[in-house]
């Protein structure tokens, strides 16, 4: 009895403190959070008021105000969808080949996958914009995706789960009549839902961060994704504060969103896929 | 998504036929095709059709705040003709805007961008800039303001053969801001801090007096580094400093005495500044940091641009008066006549399209008209750069009630010849980044050998004029 | 278990693997390896302000670049804050996931918040570190009551950027670790504690050898990370004070972007290639030798 009690105790303790490390850990979210509903005079303020007194919504009604903000977020929320899309489609097709078919090159073309993942973007992305400019894709959601179709780091992830699936169901599915695409639609892909989403949700944090990329291949307001309008906050003459954290607040809830509701799929995901090469 | 689309195509449509070129501007971009559509038909009813309004798109790095200052100006100028309707772009910060406006096509660059005064150079010998000068030629009407504009001002937005390439909007002044009450209780003299020696002195006094924490804070810029060369009145390269007609091709930092000279005692102060702890340590961000210690009485003197104005009046709120005086010279030796200058312009882009082009210098023209070029200059701080804006009533409200130091700044410009502007330079970034790194190095390490570190920076800007005239033969 | 399969699958080479490949391929080659090739024949070039081809100069920009000794600070800065980063990250991950590893109620809420800040944009997060780095009126200051400037001075800049690249991408690591962990079977960790092993031996002869795979994959993933962040760098610091947080990737970006000096840009990027490829190809090496799969 006495023994129970103690392991309530300690096991109550130990949780207080795991959470005090977790709360620390993400302070700075707070910090940002709290520090967002002060007017800008306070926040200029020298020395720095800790507590913060007389909260106020004013940064948040002047982001909302001065920048279109939820039509960026809806553009990068259709931006986000479409690449996403795109890149399960097509990179699970090619990780299928990967691992499913004996075909000459094979060794030599997963390679170049593998060293799409190390060119440093910077040294790209100015002849990418060049090419979507002879495309006539400026301003195009087209424009905006179509770099981010395919990832090595995605054929990567979904080859090493493809792998874990044991041959014999292919055999049995060739047995039941099932052909190459109907093993990958039917059999492959709806094994492959765990991995899949944590997928999803890496390449979301992914490319709802991208911003420089949307800036060259956008030039007008109703194109623009929510990075874009957080930097405008941010290059000016006259830098205010309490906006620039009302705005990352903005930026920061939907992704945060999507991470919280999502992290058992990632966890799965990645228990699935592993890290077995 | 399908209905979305089907929408999209209605709305573009009825824009179409009501706004006819503005569709461009309105309906780009809700799908890949319909916007493609409209902009090229945009584009050829823009062309085509005189009468109809033409759509000017400006690109900027200006954020929200001053974008939305300028949309105020844009307003006034797209109700006052219906030839033409600007509409502002942000694009980015000027680094990434520039590097954006190289690479795009010409077909796609916009008729008006915003570009730093420093890159004069670099646009007048671009593609995508077509000088101001080829429509001032052809102006029957005539530009009154351009005339009057302050000649430093209009000098440095003119390409080596005196050629105009921009105009300004944002004109900044580079200057030291100060606390008058403090210095006047010190018994300083503002306008006898002429040179970087008197700034040196006048922190010991302040300092060591016990009436601050730190003597000045710096806004952390190699611009700065230029501009007290030109108020020294020397040229740090070769033929003119590329004023001319010819390319500057050698950086005279080590093998003009004169210059190691002025450009050594200039970083001596910085190291003496930092050693003795009689400034903000340098690269402190000005907006975050200094001037909330300016308003809090722990700094006495800030180093920034007259574009700052409004945020420095604003944190103070009126708890003592804030004075500014132009920029310092390097050594005590300074004619303190050359004007750097600094901030933003405004230019023509060359995107093949003659009305758009038009469009863009008509709304250049308007923007520098009194009451506008003060409305923004008023606004935001920048200088009024004509005497047209000047003279203006909001402009005088503003000298009279808001910031009666500014004219200081004015006389100087006045005072001001040609003896000394920036270099015309067109690696100015890699420039202002080496002598940044100078500074940032003697301000780091006390100990640090200024002669190496001139050596540094000359031989960094060397190794980019190199380049870029091996690049550009 | 591949090479028993590949024998069966020897018999006739069908185009469905090439179809299913040719769209990404396509892609990658337009967006990836076009304009990488461009780099390399442009790394052996001069190049106009529009980044394009200007004259050949062979050989000189590569030794210009790499003769450089300024050039050799940002290669040792980039290595400096890898090491850092891999260390501090693999040591908070670790924490993190042994803290996390028994499943208990509402052991989600913690194991949430130390994964969150991988979610959250480098932006936003910049402008949040910013606010608290500031000297006079910063947050951190504020409370250790010191008057450190993070950001600019040496050797607290380099921490700073660290500080918020580790924080960002602890979460990764940690969810790796922790599952790699949670895959130990419980059974067997249930006859260590009643054979009396305490929970460092625990920790020490079960835990770490048997998530090998994992241990080691963050291990790597670190080191690829650090090279590749950039963002906080330019946010925070732009490579400053005097360049003691300057990197290869900010530097590339700097002669890219900045200055507009296309064909260094091209040399240190393929450098930096270089330098990913080899630790991928240590990675590899190693992996094969020490690494205990289950």
């Amino acid at each position: 009895m006495s023994d129970t009690k103690k392991w309530g105790w300690r096991g109550a303790a130990g949780f207080l403190i795991r959470l005090a490390l977790g709360i620390a850990f993400i302070s700075p979210l707070i910090v940002g959070l709290c520090f967002s509903f002060q007017d800008e005079q306070t926040l200029g303020m020298y020395p720095l008021k800790l507590l913060v007194s007389n909260p106020t919504l004013e940064n948040y009604g002047k982001v909302f105000t001065d920048i279109p903000i939820l039509l960026y977020l809806a553009n990068t929320g259709i931006v986000c969808v479409t690449a996403i899309f795109f890149q399960i489609i097509l990179c699970s097709l090619a990780a299928y080949a990967f691992v499913f078919f004996e075909f000459p090159m094979k060794k030599i073309l997963f390679s170049l996958v593998l060293t799409t993942t190390m060119i440093p973007g910077e040294v790209v992305v100015i002849t990418n914009y060049t090419t979507i400019q002879n495309m006539d894709l400026i301003n195009t959601y087209a424009g905006l995706v179509l770099p981010s179709l395919v990832s090595g780091a995605s054929i990567f992830l979904m080859r090493q789960y493809f792998l874990t699936i044991p041959k014999d169901y292919r055999e049995a599915a060739t047995l039941d009549g099932c052909g190459n695409m109907g093993f990958f639609f039917h059999i492959v892909m709806p094994l492959s839902v765990p991995t899949l989403s944590s997928l999803v949700i890496y390449l979301f944090v992914q490319i709802y961060n991208q911003f420089f990329w949307p800036l060259l291949v956008t030039n007008t307001d109703r194109m623009r994704t929510i990075q874009i309008g957080i930097s405008m906050l941010v290059t000016a003459d006259v830098v205010d504060y309490g906006q620039i954290l009302a705005g990352a607040t903005v930026a920061i809830l939907p992704s945060a969103l999507i991470y919280i509701f999502g992290q058992d799929y990632i966890i799965r995901g990645m228990t699935a896929g592993g890290v077995k090469g | 998504m399908k209905k979305k689309l089907a929408l999209t195509l209605i709305l573009s449509m009825a824009l179409g036929l009501t706004a006819c070129g503005s569709a461009q501007g309105e309906s780009t971009g809700q799908d890949n095709q319909v916007s493609s559509a409209a902009q090229s038909a945009g584009q050829e009813e823009a062309s085509g059709q005189a009468g109809e309004t033409t759509e000017v798109v400006w690109w900027t790095y200006f954020g929200d705040q001053n974008i939305e200052f300028l949309q105020n100006v844009i307003d006034d100028f797209n109700e006052s003709q219906d030839e033409y309707h600007v509409t502002i772009e942000y694009q980015g910060s000027q680094a990434e805007m520039n590097a954006k406006i190289q690479s795009t096509a010409k077909e796609d660059l916009p008729a008006l961008f915003s570009g730093a005064v420093e890159n004069v150079a670099m646009y007048a010998g671009a593609d995508y800039c077509e000088p101001l000068q080829t429509y001032i030629d052809q102006d029957e009407e005539g530009w009154p303001e351009l005339d009057s504009t302050w000649d430093a001002i209009r000098i440095a937005y003119c390409d080596n053969e005196g050629n105009q390439v921009g105009y300004p909007i944002g004109y900044s002044y580079p200057g030291i801001y100060y606390n008058a009450d403090m210095l006047e209780e010190a018994g300083i003299d503002p306008s006898q801090i002429q040179s970087f020696d008197d700034l040196y002195s006048a922190c010991q006094e302040l300092v060591n007096g016990g009436y601050t924490t730190y003597g000045i804070g710096f806004h952390p810029d190699g611009f700065y580094f230029n501009a007290a060369l030109g108020r020294e009145g020397i040229q740090a390269y070769n033929n003119n400093n590329g004023i001319g007609g010819e390319a500057i091709t050698e950086c005279l930092y080590n093998s003009d005495q004169t210059v190691h000279d002025a450009i050594f005692n200039m970083l001596d102060v910085y190291q003496k500044l930092h050693a003795e702890n009689l400034c903000v340590p340098y690269g402190t961000d000005y907006q975050a940091e200094i001037i909330p210690q300016i308003a809090s009485g722990d700094c006495a003197m800030m180093m920034g641009v007259v574009s700052m104005t409004t945020k420095v009046l604003d944190s103070v709120d009126g708890a003592f008066e804030v004075g500014i005086i132009p920029m310092i010279s390097a050594t005590e030796n300074g004619k303190r006549t050359g004007e750097p200058a600094g901030g933003t312009g405004t230019y023509i882009g060359n995107n093949g399209n003659a009305d758009q082009m038009q469009g863009a210098y008509e709304f250049i023209k308007f923007a520098s008209t009194g009451d506008q070029a003060a409305y923004f200059a008023v606004e935001t701080g920048y200088l009024a750069p004509n005497q047209e804006s000047f003279d203006s009533q909001v402009y005088q409200d503003y000298v009279a009630n808001t910031f009666p130091a500014v004219t200081g700044i004015y006389e100087s410009l006045e005072a001001s010849d040609d003896s000394a502007n920036n270099p015309y330079i067109p690696i100015s970034n890699e420039m202002k980044e080496a002598n940044k790194l100078a500074i940032e190095t003697v301000a780091a390490d006390p100990s640090a050998d200024i002669d190496a570190v001139i050596t540094t920076a000359q031989e960094t800007i060397q190794e980019a004029i190199d380049l870029y005239n091996a690049s550009n033969e | 278990m591949q090479t028993t399969y590949r024998k069966k699958q020897r018999r006739k080479v069908s185009p469905l693997p090439y179809l299913l490949l040719l769209p990404s391929m396509a892609l990658f080659f337009l967006f990836n390896f076009y304009p990488f090739l461009k780099a390399v024949i442009l790394s052996f070039s001069l190049t106009d302000k529009r980044g394009n081809f200007a004259k050949w100069v062979g050989l000189d920009n590569w030794v210009r670049v790499l003769e450089k000794e300024s050039f050799w600070k940002v290669v040792e800065v980039t290595l400096e804050m890898a090491a850092i980063n891999l260390a501090v990250t693999f040591l908070i991950a670790l924490v993190f996931a042994l803290l996390s590893v028994r499943k208990v109620r509402f052991s989600k809420w913690y194991q949430t918040m130390y994964a969150l800040p991988m979610a959250i944009a480098s932006s936003p997060a910049a402008a949040i570190f910013l606010f608290i780095y500031r000297q006079k009126n910063g947050l951190l200051n504020n409370l250790l009551g010191t008057s450190i400037g993070w950001t600019r001075q040496m050797p607290y800049a380099l921490w700073a950027v660290c500080a918020m690249t580790i924080w960002m991408h602890v979460g990764v690591s940690f969810i790796f670790l922790l599952v790699g962990f949670r895959n130990v079977s419980q059974d067997l960790l249930e006859s260590a504690w009643l054979d009396g092993a305490g929970p460092f031996a625990r920790i020490r002869y079960l835990l770490i050898p048997l998530a090998s795979p994992q241990l080691f994959f963050v291990f790597f993933l670190n080191i690829a990370s650090s090279f590749r962040s950039f963002a906080q760098i330019r946010l925070l610091t732009g490579g400053g004070p005097a360049n003691g947080t300057k990197t290869l990737i900010y530097y590339i970006y700097e002669n890219a972007i900045i200055n507009g000096r296309f064909e260094t840009a091209c040399v240190q990027a393929i450098f930096l290639f270089g330098l990913i490829l080899l630790v991928t190809q240590i990675q590899m090496a190693l992996e094969k030798r020490m690494v205990h799969y289950q």
